[in-house]
């Protein structure tokens, strides 16, 4: 198979409930791991960036931990303002003699011409950026020429209207991420762009569509699936292969150039590939700006010289990247994290926890700005599980306050899903097996006694959500699922009509082409025949 | 019908507290009186905060157990009793002898009677009340909703019939057996040293019409009662000893009454079975007040809290009947006859008097109390506190507008840009096809210039006219779009829908190529294509070498 989870941490695994999914992987997962130690947590609606992030607190002996992404509090403003700004960032980094890519920032008030002639001092290729850019959002790479680079000023200044850029080097080679904290690099992920791996059997349109699937096992990639456009055909076309092509087993056919998670790009682990000077340099980029103890650092590694050069340094990077590497091993990120945030609760283990908490309700109030923090249940310990299944025609849910009344009276975790009108399961959950018998012989009479069967099943060994709660498919979607779902539906049906699109012209091609209007008298007869032969059986 | 006249609090109208039924309303209309005056307000489930350590009961479901916080202090609640209230207080409300004792204590009289257990037989019950000046009443000690009480028993015959009924049919054994005390019943309630709210119970009944039967009468006044927030989970309940009741009057479900005739259905006064709520503030001599505060004062760690009496039509005496520590607010807020009294105020007042002179103009905000609830609801969440609203003043805006305005995007880009300028509201799409967008927040400018925000239409809707209106009713906080989650799950169906047609349609077509292809024509062509092809493309070689 494409994907290997096996490097990944099992406390993490089917641990990421779906509306954590989306943006908030990282939160989560340090929330979760204060959580699974003890710590009281609780969610706010921060006042950030908008108003629009959402922030995480960790308590320990009454001191409250801010997260906002997988940033502490350490991470100040002043820290942020900083690495927002590609043009100061260098100035530290040069100051530190940490390699950077040569380059100079041109404030409002440069002229065109004054930017040129800075130009002609380096060596092409260029990239040209706006210094307080997000995301790649205005960077026009690989400028290879003067006349390319009056163009590019043209877009960035003018049609764009960014004040503030960089002009600096281009320079090629792998762009990997490294997290470093407090001096210490932790991990190390590369981008591959979207791609698919065949197995010598299948067509690479069902490999697309298998991938896909398998990304949904991703947490950090389950809302971001490949999709099939243009680009996509163009590279499939361009490497010599169809939809329908059946790629040899083992080999690897890129469906993209670029590598954003979100264009289906997916992330693999490198750590184990870094030259100590690499890694060396990753953490003095940390060092040159005050106070930056942790950081996702942008680096383009140079092969032959095993040393690199800082592109961007991010102070709220996501970890999802190097929890759910597709290749390679997880780095418990969470975990160092809080350990050296909140130093006291080192010692307490998380490894073997299989209990996490939802996020659907807590997410979804928030947003609404109704509620502005939200304290979650604490962390009731280590869970023994049981599924069981209830079978019979009565609707389950008509009982569920009796069932909840028996949950509730065990303190016990879990839920029970709605599977169709003759069948539901529960998952029940307790700190002793001897409490799960016991309410399980409980619920037993109580749907008994309404003409309703349970038996149990077997141990339910994956994660358990804390908590109790009825699932069937609406109840299970808010406002923003529902939106997400559509969201996701549509874009399903776009890759659809796209191969429909395709299959139609290929076919219209067919029915146009001189052979098959040609064979139009022969295909006719042949059909008469089949319809006589038919007849006459 | 008579005329009756009823005056509500407009800062707790029927619609502010829609999502708040039975004992919810309790704690939602005390809650909502301490947010309302800028105190942190948190919703907490049963192991959250103080509250592991106070007396409550019913508290699986969350929204009746809820704290309120200042810079220097928290209150914790449970529905309308707060911590000021203590457990001890709470434990002797709840136990009649003791009661007794400590108000006897203070001069303050209960009627006389005895409790018996199931082990006393009704013979002994009997004897013992042959000791008893008759009329007596007989109650389950631990009945609630008047269930089973029997008033007004005039002999032993009487009572042995009542004792057979409650013991027997109903199976209550444990039963106080009680002097009865003619005259009219008062639920009084007690902040501190002062009343701050009376009412009287009636017993259901209808008032005639000339017209109407009974039965219709009784139809017609449960309608009127669901439209108050107290009475609306409490019809007139048909039932046999309704018509028991109406028979001993000689009359029947299907008598019609004169006008103005008013004809009583039972004789308990309970609210949840039928009983009228009607003010009666300025009925109580102060003798009475005094004594209600006094009866109040009697248990220590009684704060505040609803005292019952019955005052002695002959003597004027009160009779206290019962303390109740946890008691219901609504009939005095939502009373048949008579002023609303405002009791979440004086609560909150005695809690936080610091707040007490916080006059605002905030009152026709409030919060989506199942919204604030919804963590909660599944054991995700141990407590959420509810978005600070510490404003003195709030503005408010309406704007119509027309055009098309029904698109799911178009709402959506309206709440992101209300959301943006930090205002709450709702938009709300008119039988008329127009769209109905209210706006309110702290800043005028900002409620105003959202006017211009929708004029300037970044998002390209094609909108014809905005008009603008004043706004003065009540605004839920957060931006509502009315509607929407019905709006989206129809869009889900759709999509879906959609989706699987697609897939069948994909599947057709992949069938029809690949019969295409596999088709013996299309195969013994190929080499025609193959040279034709080969042609065609030394044809263009030709033609492009040539340009």
């Amino acid at each position: 198979m494409d994907f290997k989870q096996e490097g990944w941490l099992p406390h993490l695994i089917d641990a990421i409930p779906i509306a954590a999914r989306k943006n908030h992987t990282s939160l989560y997962t340090i929330a979760l791991e204060g959580w699974r130690r003890g710590l009281k947590v609780s969610f706010f609606n921060s006042k950030h960036e908008g108003g629009k992030r959402i922030g995480c607190t960790l308590y320990h002996d009454g001191n409250p931990y801010h997260f906002i992404g997988s940033s502490g509090h350490l991470i100040t403003d002043e820290i942020i303002d900083i690495c927002d700004d590609k043009g100061l960032t260098n100035e530290y980094l040069s100051k530190a003699h940490v390699p950077i890519p040569e380059g100079k920032e041109f404030g409002e008030a440069a002229s065109d011409e004054e930017i040129i002639s800075y130009s002609k001092t380096i060596d092409y290729p260029l990239v040209l950026k706006p210094t307080d850019g997000k995301a790649g959002r205005g960077v026009i790479a690989g400028i290879e020429s003067e006349k390319e680079l009056k163009n590019a000023l043209n877009v960035v200044k003018n049609r764009l209207g960014y004040k503030n850029i960089l002009l600096q080097q281009y320079v090629t080679g792998d762009e990997i991420r490294i997290y470093v904290l407090d001096g210490r690099v932790l991990a190390a992920s590369n981008r591959r762009p979207a791609n698919i791996l065949g197995d010598g059997v299948s067509t690479i349109k069902n490999l697309i569509i298998q991938k896909n699937e398998l990304r949904k096992k991703v947490p950090s990639l389950y809302f971001r699936p490949i999709k099939l456009d243009k680009e996509v055909y163009n590279n499939i076309r361009l490497q010599g292969h169809t939809m329908e092509s059946i790629p040899k087993k083992g080999e690897r056919v890129l469906l993209r150039k670029i590598s954003n998670l979100s264009r289906g790009g997916e992330s693999v682990d490198v750590l184990d590939e870094l030259t100590e000077e690499q890694k060396n340099i990753a953490v003095r980029a940390t060092q040159a700006i005050p106070g930056l103890v942790q950081c996702g650092v942008d680096m383009i590694l140079n092969d032959e010289t095993g040393s690199g050069v800082i592109l961007e340094l991010n102070t709220r990077p996501g970890i999802g990247n190097h929890l759910f590497p597709v290749e390679g091993t997880a780095k418990d990120i969470p975990k160092e994290i809080v350990d050296f945030y909140i130093p006291e609760t080192k010692g307490v283990h998380t490894e073997e926890s299989v209990v996490y908490f939802e996020f659907k309700n807590v997410l979804d109030t928030l947003k609404e700005k109704v509620v502005e923090e939200i304290e979650i249940r604490p962390y009731p310990g280590s869970l023994i599980s049981k599924r069981m299944v209830i079978e019979g025609a009565k609707d389950v849910r008509s009982i569920y306050s009796k069932i909840e009344k028996v949950i509730n009276a065990h303190e016990l975790h879990g839920y029970l899903r709605v599977l169709s009108n003759s069948e539901s399961e529960l998952v029940l959950g307790g700190g002793t097996e001897a409490g799960v018998e016991e309410a399980t012989a409980r619920l037993k009479d109580i749907t008994g006694h309404n003409g309703l069967e349970l038996t149990a099943v077997d141990k339910y060994e994956a994660p358990v959500l804390a908590g109790f709660r009825l699932l069937d498919k609406t109840s299970e979607m808010g406002l923003a699922d529902l939106k997400k779902e559509i969201k996701g539906i549509r874009e399903i049906e776009s890759v659809i009509n796209r191969e429909k699109a395709r299959i139609k012209r290929r076919i219209d091609l067919m029915q146009k082409s001189h052979s098959w209007k040609l064979s139009y008298p022969i295909r006719m007869s042949v059909a008469k025949i089949k319809v006589a032969a038919r007849r006459m059986k | 019908m008579r005329e009756k006249s009823a005056e509500w609090l407009p800062h707790l109208s029927g619609e502010i507290v829609s999502e708040a039924h039975g004992n919810y309303l309790d704690a939602y209309v005390v809650a909502l009186e301490g947010w309302r005056r800028g105190l942190t307000l948190k919703w907490h489930v049963k192991e959250s905060g103080k509250f592991p350590e106070m007396k409550t009961w019913f508290v699986d479901k969350p929204g009746q157990l809820f704290s309120l916080e200042s810079d220097d202090k928290t209150h914790y609640f449970f529905r309308s009793r707060g911590d000021k209230v203590t457990n001890e207080a709470v434990e002797i409300g709840s136990d009649k002898e003791s009661t007794k004792e400590l108000l006897q204590h203070k001069g303050i009289k209960m009627p006389e009677g005895s409790i018996f257990t199931k082990e006393t037989s009704d013979e002994a019950i009997l004897r013992h009340a042959s000791g008893m000046s008759f009329p007596i009443v007989l109650k389950p000690t631990d009945g609630s909703f008047g269930k089973g009480v029997i008033t007004n028993i005039k002999n032993n015959d009487e009572l042995k019939e009542a004792l057979e009924y409650v013991r027997g049919k109903l199976n209550y054994s444990n039963v106080l057996l009680e002097e009865y005390i003619p005259g009219k019943e008062y639920r009084i309630y007690v902040v501190g040293d002062k009343v701050v709210g009376a009412m009287n119970r009636i017993p259901a009944n209808v008032t005639g019409d000339g017209e109407h039967t009974v039965r219709s009468l009784i139809q017609r006044k449960n309608g009127d009662r669901a439209l108050n927030p107290r009475l609306r989970s409490c019809p007139i309940i048909i039932d046999e000893e309704v018509e028991r009741y109406l028979s001993t009057q000689d009359l029947f479900l299907d008598s019609v009454l004169d006008t103005g005739e008013q004809v009583f259905l039972t004789e308990k006064t309970n609210i949840s079975i039928g009983g009228d709520p009607v003010d009666a503030f300025d009925d109580l001599s102060d003798g009475i007040k005094d004594s209600a505060v006094r009866a109040l004062q009697a248990v220590p760690g009684l704060s505040h809290g609803a005292v019952d009496l019955i005052v002695h039509e002959e003597t004027s005496e009160p009779y206290i009947i019962e303390l109740n520590p946890t008691a219901n607010l609504g009939g005095l807020l939502y009373p048949i006859e008579g002023q609303a009294r405002d009791i979440p105020k004086e609560i909150i007042d005695y809690y936080f008097p610091e707040t007490q002179d916080a006059l605002r103009k905030t009152s026709i905000v409030y919060f989506d109390y199942r919204e604030v609830l919804t963590p909660l609801q599944d054991k995700t969440a141990y407590n959420t506190k509810v978005v600070q609203f510490d404003y003195d003043e709030i503005h408010t805006r309406k704007f119509i507008i027309h055009g098309d305005v029904k698109s799911f995007v178009f709402h959506k880009w309206i709440k992101s840009k209300a959301k943006a300028s930090g205002l709450h509201g709702f938009a709300s799409l008119k039988p008329d096809e127009s769209l109905e967008i209210v706006v309110a927040g702290v800043d005028q400018e900002l409620v105003h210039q959202f006017r211009d925000i929708l004029l300037e239409n970044d998002g390209g809707f094609n909108i014809n006219e905005v008009k603008e209106e004043n706004y003065n009713e009540t605004i839920k906080i957060g931006f509502e779009i009315e509607g929407e989650y019905k709006e989206l799950l129809n869009n889900y169906k759709t999509v879906q829908r959609n989706l699987e047609s697609s897939k069948k349609e994909l599947k057709k077509l992949e069938k029809q190529y690949s019969n295409m292809l596999n088709s013996r024509a299309w195969k013994l062509t190929r080499p025609v294509r193959t040279v034709s092809g080969t042609i065609k493309k030394m044809y263009q070689r030709i033609t492009k070498n040539s340009h």
